[in-house]
């Protein structure tokens, strides 16, 4: 088994896993790093305080992506071209492509796309691939004062009257689907290299496992929310009432289709993208 | 403004020190007061931090139940 196999670049992998490895990285940089912008644009949050908050967040997520587009370095090193800066070419998961329309769309983002980000995560925190275990525990305590944020939120809306409440389901469920999507498809490539070199600990079914075990008391027991979501009467084990279609999707970018951040969302990474993340430099 | 109930925050900066009483915050939850505590005191390299809701502290002497000093 691969218990014991360490790896320090790029150049200890073999060309599938180091292709599956960067895949992954680049779709936790562009994801982190939409999520920050995000987050940024809530300054008209329905409180100051939560304003503040959301800020602080914008700047966590800024600085994971940041980290994780450092991460890639060695994968072009390595030989992976780097990528073209067109929007096609964005890996952010879906539900960041366009402004959010709500402050409800933030909290359904706050606590579902965040969690999926820390899920995903934690399963690399004993990774056999060095440089990424070694940046893990301080986004991870960053990511629980996210979710302490989000749990506040979600439970304050669900708690606040029918008409807030059903919003909120609304927004969660936009995401629901392609954010369960987002943890990757069973059977994939992608994920058979990066388990088998011990670079992540468990499959998508085992992400989706642990993502709905930590949420499903949340959303439906503490908010009570009418979701695809209930725990077996007998072993009490969360289940999803949906299956997940996979048609279109694709395993790399981690979408059913490439066509990244709309325009306007586009201009303003671009802008951005200008001032390069100088990582240890 | 946000509305709810008043917290109390304490927070340390070194081990050897005790926590001490930094600030309020208000806030409709637990979980959205230790947020925005964090996000609000944030200038100071904190070591820890907690909130305890201010109707959680336990009189031992209440004000206005005193005779003043002598």
């Amino acid at each position: 088994m691969s218990r014991n196999r360490e790896f320090s670049t790029p150049h200890d992998l073999d060309e599938p896993t180091r292709q599956a490895l960067y895949d992954l990285f680049l779709v936790l940089a562009d994801t982190k790093h939409l999520l920050g912008l995000r987050y940024g644009e809530w300054l008209g949050a329905p409180a100051i305080e939560a304003s503040i908050a959301s800020v602080a967040m914008a700047q966590d997520e800024f600085g994971h992506a940041r980290l994780f587009y450092g991460l890639l370095r060695e994968f072009h090193e390595a030989g992976i071209p780097e990528r073209e800066e067109v929007p096609s070419e964005y890996r952010n998961f879906e539900g960041l492509d366009r402004v959010w329309d709500s402050w409800l769309d933030f909290i359904a983002a706050n606590v579902l796309v965040d969690g999926a980000l820390s899920v995903q995560i934690e399963s690399l925190q004993n990774s056999s691939y060095v440089p990424v275990r070694r940046m893990v525990a301080k986004i991870l305590q960053e990511e629980a004062f996210h979710h302490q944020h989000a749990r506040g939120w979600l439970l304050r809306l669900a708690r606040e009257g029918a008409k807030p409440k059903a919003e909120l389901e609304k927004a969660l469920k936009r995401i629901w689907e392609p954010l369960l999507q987002w943890l990757g498809r069973p059977g994939s490539e992608h994920e058979r290299a990066l388990v088998e070199a011990g670079i992540q600990d468990t499959d998508s079914e085992g992400l989706r496992a642990r993502f709905i075990e930590r949420f499903g008391p949340l959303l439906i027991e503490e908010a009570g929310l009418d979701l695809p979501l209930s725990s077996d009467a007998i072993t009490g084990q969360w289940v999803l009432g949906t299956a997940l279609s996979w048609e279109d999707w694709d395993d790399a970018f981690r979408r059913r289709s490439r066509t990244g951040p709309d325009p306007e969302t586009f201009r303003q990474i671009e802008s951005f993208r200008k001032h390069e993340y100088p990582v240890g430099s | 403004m946000e509305f709810g109930e008043v917290y109390e925050i304490f927070a340390r900066q070194r081990r050897v020190e005790p926590l001490k009483h930094i600030g309020t915050v208000v806030a409709p939850n637990e979980d959205l007061a230790a947020a925005y505590a964090r996000s609000i005191y944030n200038e100071e390299p904190w070591i820890e931090m907690r909130v305890v809701a201010r109707r959680h502290l336990i009189p031992a002497i209440e004000l206005g139940t005193t005779r003043s000093p002598a």
